[in-house]
């Protein structure tokens, strides 16, 4: 045991006491306060403080990059130092029992680290004075999980981590092994978070397994706590954590084990000396230098021979890389990484298993993008410092072969390396899809572009091998540059993903909309902006590499005036001239892109979004209950040309003025201009312009002030200028255009979908605190607005609207006409019956399934490839009118309904008027063999038809309440479809689906959760809970009678916008009095 | 052929002055630049090989500016540095060639026949196609004076090429040594004497970063004749000769110690005059620093 004390109490002295322990302190309390700004901006309840325990459980769980760096660098050396300063010839002679020597250096390595990460929780400490927050965003200090946290989650994980490391350095005798195992340990952790954020809980307890850090388990734990929970709540050692920390400790324990029993001095002295290589020379052969001379040569130092150097070197350089055994394992486990991904990762959304189209085969990019981008950074650092790591330098630098031929090939070599890896990444995938019998429908061009281009692929990791070139060249210190490198990547990646950066010109080597692939769209505007903004780096990039050859140190102890001298010819002068050009090119790109995206007004930062929203509410809040007129006809032409990303329209509008308004407020949507703007044939007065806001108020002629109604001539055009770089401007993209009628048409009146709802937000920016999103249902002018819209009421009218050749458009009512005229498809619509003001308008190259389902004619619009469940769609139609028609009696969609796929870039279903519009991720492509898919297709429609029903048949007022009837609702009426068209099982798997939803998101609310009574529009809420708990109801008081009080109930004063409380209460009567309560706690109270 | 060094001095950041106003012509043949450990020979071969910026001065040979022009130099340079490494998944061939390639030697030919020659020259013929981590140090300071060679350079540096060798192979190096100085400049840069007493025509001792001697090995043996007389002493007098004489090195023969003195006379009856090597100059001119 003395020995043990011994070396601890050596070790600890050697390493606590110095400058760098010091600096690693210091970062580790200043990470945990950075990494508290990120975890607190995830959640977003007002209530959930910048000090809350569940934050520093997650910190603590994650420990941070800089964290993982510390331990790679700083716990090996512990016991390799005796091999690596070849001391261990006279330490290992001491008399020392191995065994004992072993425990004292693991526990001084593991004592070590427990001691630095004690900075993160003086980091914690130093949080509400660091300036992050203010002083009313934090609460007491939660002493007991300020540690409680660190002795759950960080101590075990770093000893997990010295054990793992320990056990890899003394099995291989070699310190890589020991980097190579915690990186791989990273890149599992890694690849468990991002799956379990994005696949959803199906393989929950591998995700929570599969990460030895135990984050994704304490995300999850903390996903499942209220706010006030959140702040204050110590962890309970159970459930998946509980299973997290019992497996990886078990792990550690067993590495430990493992570790100790075959450590030896005898066994590990052993280590760098490999006696099977040792070569032997026959000492006594003849010794014949002087009898050979040596023969003539030519030596040619020409750039062709350069040139051809260059070529053979890379060649060399890269068969260096390819040819070790060591290269051809970590390919094949990352080949069958990536193999098992696509294999059991799924891109299920709400649904399950999707059919494995190319998309989907190759999104496992987006989690693997970024470790295979680190991993060619360190081959690439590694490659570039070669000659410096074995010691070669000084007889390499000293030959007469320029810089650029000898560092290049070395580029040149990690270039195809990422090439090689990027094409085996294709191949695998196409192995993956043909097994998973997705053979017929592979999209080479779909590999060739996400796998071989710039959305973390390829092209990406040679932008970042350029940027280690550079940063080599200046550091001239193979882990300095390794260091600065993927610390600046994880940077990048961690600030662009918490939205500390926004603006993607600082972030290098990224492009836009790498995850917004649509099958619909493609790419849609991100493609421009991609290519351009790849230029842009690629510009840089050039720029770099031709910087780090002038820079390059060659040799050692150069002066830095000589190698940024013009006279440091390792790049010639021309060279020079080149490099400056290039640079120049990246700032012409620079420029190019500020005008397209930033100048143009494609991107506005969250801050000023928000900063201008809030102004739009403090300035026309007033604008509410003025008198505005209302739309209630329409007759409105659109041409589009989705090509150009423009529209031109022109709209005739019969507004509704029984208020007798003034004055005509109009709000127009970004890139939306009105060229002309006459009432009842007048040319309208300005009274006010407010360009930021897109505002215009004309004067309403005081003749015609009280007219109850008036006519509204409108022209205008839409055209998207330049190209983006976060949003997507889905209304107008070529093949797949979808938006709302008011993307062209202005909001009349206030427009309170600017408003913003989170009341963190709304503090942020002086704005009162919202008790409810929506108004209260006594709110005497709110119950005569309709929740659809505030500008309108019923609405009735004729659209016509044309696109280009090749494409279909579509739009709110029913289809009278489709012709060619001019090479344009226009289609003509009529919405007879008055109906909410929701309508969309769209084009897309569409598929068109028609059928008839009893009266009702239906025409289903669908990508060409998506054919994989037309005929269940169809079916569902089927089965769904009749459903609608036995229950309701009802017609639901005047004999026309149309079902259209739109791209995923927006809200997953919309109803309108004869019009259901799913997003492609809703079911289009899914595989619907299993119950669960079947069902969820015959719900989308089932409630869909109902949401047609229901917004023709109630005006539902604007008050709390109101999503009740607009969402749940119908949501629940589809539920009731699935029930009876495929069986109570059906319905329970949705039922539960919809349940686990809610729980998972409650937590996430921002403000506070109402009472499903007061529902005020919340995401999570009304189509969860609030569905499920109608269906309960549904079933409380028997499905006829429901369905009957609904019947009625809308034919009460039917024009007259209806609250949600009325029915409920009306429901209510009819609950037997033993099951009251719980549906009263359902409906009126909070979880 | 000439290789001229003026006045080069050279500061490390650490303070550490390297070379101070150093200045040397060395013609030639082998050329031995004898010094202590830290006395400043790497720092001064890394800098004629290129491979350092020296603070002050100038390196010309055959008419190239080398710190202004250091790739025309790089073109006829053979260079073995004091301690190299090599990739170890190579053979010795496979390295050979690409430096061969590095060197300039276009032709694969040319190429391929100048490494075996150069393979058989330095013994390493028959494990060429030898991985280069299972080499010994013998076979790989042989390899290493096998790729300074390659190209025929005109200035060969080879920098403390024989520590760390066994006697029998430093005999080797010998061997292979003695013949480079027909055709080229040669500076063998080492702390052993008997290097340099063996193999050099010409000769510079440097000690804290200065030229303190340059000669001919045998002119600084021989300006020491008649002045070095040698007795055989107890280990408890060496303070008493040292106050009385002038020590200049001392060792230990058949378990006693052996010290040599510099005097113009037999200081007196009980010492023997003994006849000089360059091994006394050098300690001569170690005791005066």
């Amino acid at each position: 045991m003395k020995t043990v004390f011994s070396i601890i109490k050596n070790e600890l002295k050697q390493r606590l006491f110095s400058w760098v322990t010091l600096i690693f302190f210091v970062m580790l309390a200043f990470q945990m306060i950075w990494y508290t700004k990120g975890s607190f901006d995830f959640f977003a309840n007002e209530g959930v403080l910048m000090n809350a325990s569940s934050i520093l459980y997650r910190n603590y769980a994650a420990m941070g990059m800089l964290m993982i760096i510390i331990i790679a660098i700083a716990t090996g050396g512990v016991l390799y130092k005796d091999i690596r300063y070849k001391s261990a010839q006279w330490t290992y002679a001491l008399p020392i029992n191995d065994k004992n020597f072993f425990v004292g250096r693991f526990l001084a390595a593991f004592l070590y680290l427990v001691i630095l990460s004690t900075g993160m929780i003086v980091g914690h400490l130093l949080v509400p004075y660091s300036g992050i927050g203010e002083a009313s965003r934090f609460g007491p200090t939660p002493w007991g999980p300020l540690f409680h946290g660190w002795i759950m989650f960080t101590i075990p994980n770093l000893f997990f981590y010295v054990s793992i490391v320990f056990f890899s350095i003394v099995f291989t005798r070699k310190i890589a092994t020991s980097y190579l195992a915690v990186f791989l340990v990273v890149i599992i952790f890694l690849i468990a978070q991002t799956s379990y954020e994005t696949g959803g809980g199906d393989n929950l307890m591998a995700y929570i397994l599969a990460d030895s850090g135990g984050y994704v388990a304490a995300q999850h734990y903390t996903e499942l706590l209220t706010p006030s929970q959140k702040n204050i709540e110590m962890f309970r050692l159970s459930g998946f954590v509980l299973y997290n920390r019992l497996f990886w400790f078990g792990l550690a324990l067993l590495f430990t084990i493992a570790s100790y029993i075959r450590f030896s001095f005898k066994y590990f002295i052993q280590a760098g000396v490999d006696k099977s290589k040792k070569i032997k020379e026959d000492k006594k052969g003849a010794f014949t230098a002087a009898s050979i001379k040596l023969p003539k040569v030519v030596k040619q130092y020409r750039v062709r021979n350069f040139v051809t150097k260059l070529w053979s070197l890379s060649k060399l350089e890269f068969m260096n890389i390819v040819r070790p055994t060591s290269f051809k394992i970590i390919l094949g486990i990352i080949l069958l990484m990536v193999f098992m991904q696509n294999v059991t990762w799924n891109a299920a959304y709400y649904i399950g298993n999707e059919h494995p189209i190319s998309s989907n085969m190759t999104y496992f990019r987006l989690q693997w993008g970024v470790f295979v981008t680190m991993l060619i950074m360190i081959w690439a650092g590694e490659l570039f410092f070669k000659d410096k790591t074995v010691n070669i330098w000084q007889i390499t630098d000293s030959l007469p072969v320029p810089v650029w031929v000898t560092q290049l090939s070395r580029l040149a070599a990690v270039i195809g390396l990422s090439f090689i890896l990027s094409l085996s990444f294709i191949l695998v995938s196409l192995f993956t899809q043909v097994l998973l019998g997705g053979a017929s429908y592979i999209d080479l061009g779909r590999f060739v572009e996400d796998l071989l281009l710039y959305r973390w692929a390829f092209l990406n990791f040679v932008l970042w091998a350029s940027l280690v070139f550079f940063v080599g060249a200046l550091t001239s210190h193979r882990i300095l540059t390794h260091l600065l490198c993927v610390g600046f990547f994880i940077f990048l990646i961690v600030s662009f993903d918490m939205g500390i950066i926004e603006d993607l010109r600082v972030g290098y080597g990224f492009t836009p909309g790498v995850e917004d692939y649509s099958e619909t769209s493609g790419y849609g505007i991100f493609h421009q902006s991609a290519n351009w903004f790849f230029l842009y780096w690629l510009a840089l990039a050039v720029t770099l590499v031709m910087a780090g050859v002038w820079l390059w140190k060659r040799g050692s102890d150069k002066k830095w005036k000589n190698r940024l001298s013009l006279r440091n010819m390792q790049l010639g002068l021309g060279s020079k001239v080149v490099m400056v050009a290039f640079f120049g090119v990246f700032l012409l790109l620079m420029s190019f892109i500020t005008k397209n995206v930033y100048d143009n007004g494609n991107f506005t930062p969250e801050a000023v979004e928000e900063r201008l929203d809030a102004e739009y509410e403090k300035t026309y809040k007033y604008l509410e209950t003025k008198p505005q007129p209302k739309y209630e006809m329409l007759d409105a032409k659109l041409d589009l040309f989705p090509s150009e990303r423009r529209a031109e329209f022109s709209a005739d509008i019969i507004l509704n003025n029984e208020k007798g308004a003034d004055s005509l407020f109009l709000n127009s949507k970004d890139f939306t201009q009105l060229t002309s703007v006459m009432l009842n044939g007048q040319e309208l007065t300005i009274a006010k312009e407010d360009a930021e806001q897109n505002l215009t108020a004309y004067l309403i002629p005081k003749a015609i002030q009280k007219d109850s109604s008036l006519q509204l001539s409108l022209e205008g055009t839409k055209q998207y200028i330049g190209f983006v770089q976060s949003d997507f401007q889905a209304d107008l993209t070529n093949k797949g255009s979808f938006g709302s009628i008011q993307e062209f048409l202005p909001v009349i009146g206030y427009d309170s979908d600017k408003e913003l709802l989170e009341n963190r937000k709304r503090k942020e920016q002086g704005l009162r605190r919202l008790d409810s999103r929506m108004a209260d249902i006594d709110d005497s002018f709110a119950l005569g607005q309709n929740v659809f819209a505030t500008d309108a009421n019923w609405v009735t009218g004729k659209l016509t609207v044309s696109t280009e050749e090749g494409q279909i458009p579509f739009t709110a009512g029913v289809l009278q006409k489709m012709e060619t005229k001019d090479g344009r498809n226009i289609a003509t619509y009529t919405v007879t019956t008055p109906q909410v003001f929701n309508w969309h308008v769209g084009s897309s190259d569409y598929a068109i399934a028609n059928g008839k389902a009893d009266k009702v004619a239906y025409s289903i619009l669908y990508k060409p490839t998506h054919t994989f469940n037309i005929v269940l769609y169809q079916e569902a139609i089927k089965k769904g009118v009749a459903f609608m028609g036995t229950k309701f009696g009802a017609n639901t969609v005047d004999n026309y309904l149309q079902l259209v796929e739109i791209h995923r870039w927006q809200d997953d279903r919309y109803t309108f008027a004869n019009t259901i519009a799913l997003s492609e991720k809703e079911g289009w492509v899914a595989n619907t063999e299993g119950l669960q898919e079947k069902a969820y297709i015959h719900q989308t429609i089932g409630s869909g038809l109902a949401s047609l029903w229901l917004q023709k048949k109630l005006s539902v007022a604007d008050v709390q309440g109101a999503e009740m009837l607009i969402m749940a609702l119908p949501e629940a009426i589809g539920l009731q479809f699935v029930k009876e068209s495929l069986g109570d099982e059906a319905s329970q798997l949705l039922v539960q689906k919809k349940k686990d939803k809610y729980g998972k998101d409650k937590n996430n609310e921002p403000n506070i959760e109402p009472p499903l009574l007061y529902a005020d529009g919340a995401d999570y809420l009304e189509v969860n809970k609030g569905a499920w708990a109608m269906f309960s109801l549904m079933e409380t008081i028997g499905i006829k009678k429901f369905n009957s009080i609904l019947a009625q109930w809308g034919k009460e004063n039917q024009s007259e916008p209806k609250r949600f409380i009325d029915f409920y209460l009306k429901l209510l009567e009819e609950v037997p009095s033993a099951k009251k309560e719980s549906i009263k706690s359902l409906f009126e109270a909070v979880d | 052929m000439k290789l001229e060094i003026q006045n080069l001095s050279k500061t490390y950041s650490n303070g550490v002055q390297a070379l101070k106003n150093v200045s040397l012509t060395i013609e030639r043949g082998m050329f031995g630049l004898l010094g202590q450990n830290g006395a400043g020979k790497s720092t001064l071969m890394r800098t004629i090989a290129t491979l350092q910026d020296p603070d002050e001065g100038s390196i010309n040979f055959n008419g190239i500016d080398v710190l202004k022009k250091p790739e025309e130099l790089r073109r006829t340079l053979g260079y073995l540095p004091q301690e190299f490494g090599v990739y170890p998944n190579v053979t010795a061939e496979e390295l050979l060639l690409h430096i061969a390639d590095m060197k300039g030697i276009a032709n694969k030919g040319e190429r391929k026949e100048t490494v075996e020659a150069l393979l058989q020259k330095v013994n390493l013929y028959d494990v060429r196609n030898k991985k280069l981590d299972g080499y010994s140090g013998g076979m790989k300071q042989r390899f290493g004076i096998a790729q300074a060679l390659l190209g025929n350079p005109q200035l060969i540096i080879v920098d403390e090429p024989t520590a760390g060798l066994d006697p029998m192979e430093r005999n080797r190096f010998y061997n292979l040594l003695s013949e480079l100085g027909e055709d080229s400049v040669v500076i063998l840069s080492t702390h052993i004497v008997e290097d340099v007493s063996t193999l050099c025509t010409d000769m510079a001792i440097i000690g804290n970063g200065e030229v303190v001697l340059t000669g001919k090995p045998d002119e600084v043996e021989e300006a020491l004749r008649n002045k070095l007389y040698e007795v055989p002493i107890r280990k408890e007098e060496l303070v008493e000769y040292q106050e009385k004489y002038e020590v200049i090195s001392q060792r230990f023969f058949a378990g006693k110690l052996m010290i040599t003195v510099l005097a113009d006379d037999m200081p007196s009856e009980e010492f023997d005059a003994k006849a000089p090597s360059l091994e006394d100059a050098y300690f001569k001119i170690l005791s005066e620093s």
